[in-house]
C-alpha cells in the first residue's frame, strides 16, 4: 500500500488520463476495493463486475476527487461501497429478496494496508461501543451490508418506524461522541 | 432533546442516513437537491462518509484475479485524452503545501535586479526527482523557471504548460532548456491568464508536443499563488 501522498498523486495523473498512473493506482488498491465489493456482495462474479465499475468510475471521475475534500482511501472506498449496494439493490429488485448470506470467501487481512489511520477506527470503534450493542449492529449492517430499515426491522422484529427512531437516536448519539 | 418517541429530526441524522443508503428514493432526492445548496449538509455528508468508510477500511483484503484488470484496462484503452475543464482546476491538498514550501525555499531564488514576481508556482513529482519553481514578473512579463531537482528524461524533454482558471485545455508555455534557470518574456495575454492558473510539466519528444496538448505523461502540476 502506498503512501496517502503516493494516492493522491496516482489519483491526481488518473484525472490527467495517465493509464499507467491509474494502473498503478489499481495495483495497489484493489485487493482493498475488492474486499469491500465482495463483503456486500458476497457473491465473487458480481463482487468482480462490480469491482470493474468502481475503477470505471473512479477513471471517470478522478477529476472530481479534490472537491470531495475527502482523503484518498475514503474516496475510493465510498465509491466502492456505493457502486457495490447500487449492484446490491438491484439484484434485490430483479431477483426478489434472496437472502444471500452465503459463507465470505476466504480473505487475509492486509498488513499495512490499512490507509485509513487506525486510531481513526479505534475511536469510530468506541464510539459504537458505547451504543446498545443491538444498535451498533444496525448501523454496522447498514454500512457494511446495505441493509435497509426493512431488513433491519425484520432481522430485530420491530416496526420500521421503530426501527427508524433507533437508528436515528443512535446516529446522534454516535455524532456527540464523535464530537466530543 | 425530548424523549418524546417521535423520530428524531435532525440534519445530522439525515446526512448520516443518507451515507448509509437508508432513506427511500423520493427522501435521498429531496435531500440530493438540498445538498447542492447547503454547505452544512455537505459537511455533514463528508463528515459521515470518512467516519463509516473507517469500517469498510478495517475489512480484509482480497487481490481479485488478473482478468479483472485486464478487462477494465481494455475498456479504458481507447478513451480519449481528457480535456473537461475541471480537471485543470485540480488541486491537490499536498500541493498546497508543497508550492508554499517551494515558494519559501526558492522565492528569493527567483528574485532578482529585473525580476519582481507576483506569481509563483512550484511542482514537485511524488517521489521527488523532479522540482521546478516558475515565476511571473508582471510589470515587464517575464517569467521565471527554476529546475533546482531533476533533468528531463534521456531522448526526452520538459515541457511546461499553463491551464487558466476554468480553461478546457493547457496551453504551452514552451520546452524547458538544458540550463537550470530560464528567463523569458511571454505573451501579454498568456501573463494576464496566470493569476489563478495551474502550471504543469509534461514529458515530450524531442522540440515539444507535436500536437499542441500534452502527450506524454504529465510529471507535476501546481497551481500559481499570489506572492
Amino acid at each position: 500500500m502506498q503512501s496517502r501522498a503516493e494516492v493522491e498523486h496516482l489519483i491526481a495523473k488518473t484525472a490527467l488520463g495517465d493509464k499507467s498512473a491509474f494502473s498503478v493506482l489499481y495495483d495497489a488498491t484493489s485487493a482493498k476495493l475488492f474486499g469491500v465489493c465482495l463483503h456486500i456482495l458476497k457473491d465473487r462474479t458480481e463482487a468482480e463486475d462490480a469491482l470493474q465499475d468502481v475503477y470505471l468510475r473512479i477513471w471517470n471521475k478522478a477529476d472530481s476527487y479534490a472537491i470531495t475534500g475527502h482523503s484518498p482511501m475514503t474516496w475510493l472506498i465510498t465509491v466502492a461501497r456505493n457502486l457495490a449496494i447500487d449492484r446490491l439493490r438491484a439484484r434485490k429488485e430483479t431477483a426478489g429478496d434472496l437472502d444471500t448470506a452465503s459463507e465470505l470467501p476466504d480473505a487475509r487481512p492486509g498488513p499495512e494496508a490499512a490507509a485509513i489511520a487506525s486510531s481513526e477506527l479505534r475511536r469510530f470503534e468506541d464510539c459504537l461501543n458505547e451504543l446498545k450493542s443491538e444498535h451498533a449492529s444496525a448501523v454496522k449492517g447498514a454500512y457494511l451490508n446495505g441493509d435497509t430499515y426493512l431488513d433491519l426491522s425484520e432481522r430485530y422484529s420491530v416496526p420500521l418506524n421503530t426501527m427508524r427512531t433507533w437508528l436515528r437516536r443512535s446516529l446522534l448519539k454516535l455524532k456527540d461522541c464523535l464530537s466530543r | 432533546m425530548s424523549d418524546a418517541p417521535e423520530i428524531p429530526q435532525d440534519d445530522s441524522a439525515l446526512a448520516a442516513e443518507y451515507v448509509l443508503r437508508l432513506l427511500d428514493a423520493e427522501e435521498e432526492r429531496a435531500f440530493e437537491n438540498r445538498l447542492l445548496s447547503d454547505s452544512d449538509l455537505r459537511d455533514q455528508v463528508r463528515m459521515w462518509e470518512a467516519k463509516f468508510a473507517s469500517l469498510a477500511d478495517a475489512l480484509p483484503e482480497t487481490t481479485p484475479p488478473a482478468s479483472v484488470k485486464v478487462r477494465l484496462m481494455d475498456k479504458i484503452a481507447g478513451t480519449h485524452e481528457r480535456t473537461g475543464s475541471a480537471i485543470w482546476r485540480w488541486l491537490l491538498p499536498s500541493a498546497v503545501a508543497l508550492a508554499v514550501i517551494g515558494f519559501l525555499a526558492f522565492g528569493p531564488l527567483l528574485r532578482g535586479p529585473d525580476f519582481d514576481p507576483a506569481y509563483h508556482a512550484s511542482l514537485i513529482t511524488a517521489d521527488g526527482s523532479l522540482q521546478i519553481e516558475a515565476g511571473l514578473s508582471p510589470d515587464n512579463n517575464l517569467f521565471k523557471v527554476l529546475r533546482p531537482i531533476g533533468d528531463a528524461r534521456p531522448g526526452r524533454v520538459l515541457e511546461i504548460w499553463l491551464i487558466a482558471e476554468g480553461a478546457d485545455a493547457p496551453v504551452s508555455l514552451g520546452v524547458l532548456p538544458e540550463d537550470r534557470e530560464t528567463l523569458f518574456e511571454i505573451d501579454p495575454d498568456l501573463a494576464a491568464l496566470i493569476e489563478g492558473g495551474v502550471m504543469a510539466v509534461s514529458d515530450e519528444p524531442p522540440g515539444g508536443s507535436p500536437t499542441g496538448a500534452p502527450t506524454g505523461e504529465v510529471l507535476a502540476t501546481g497551481e500559481f499563488f499570489d506572492v
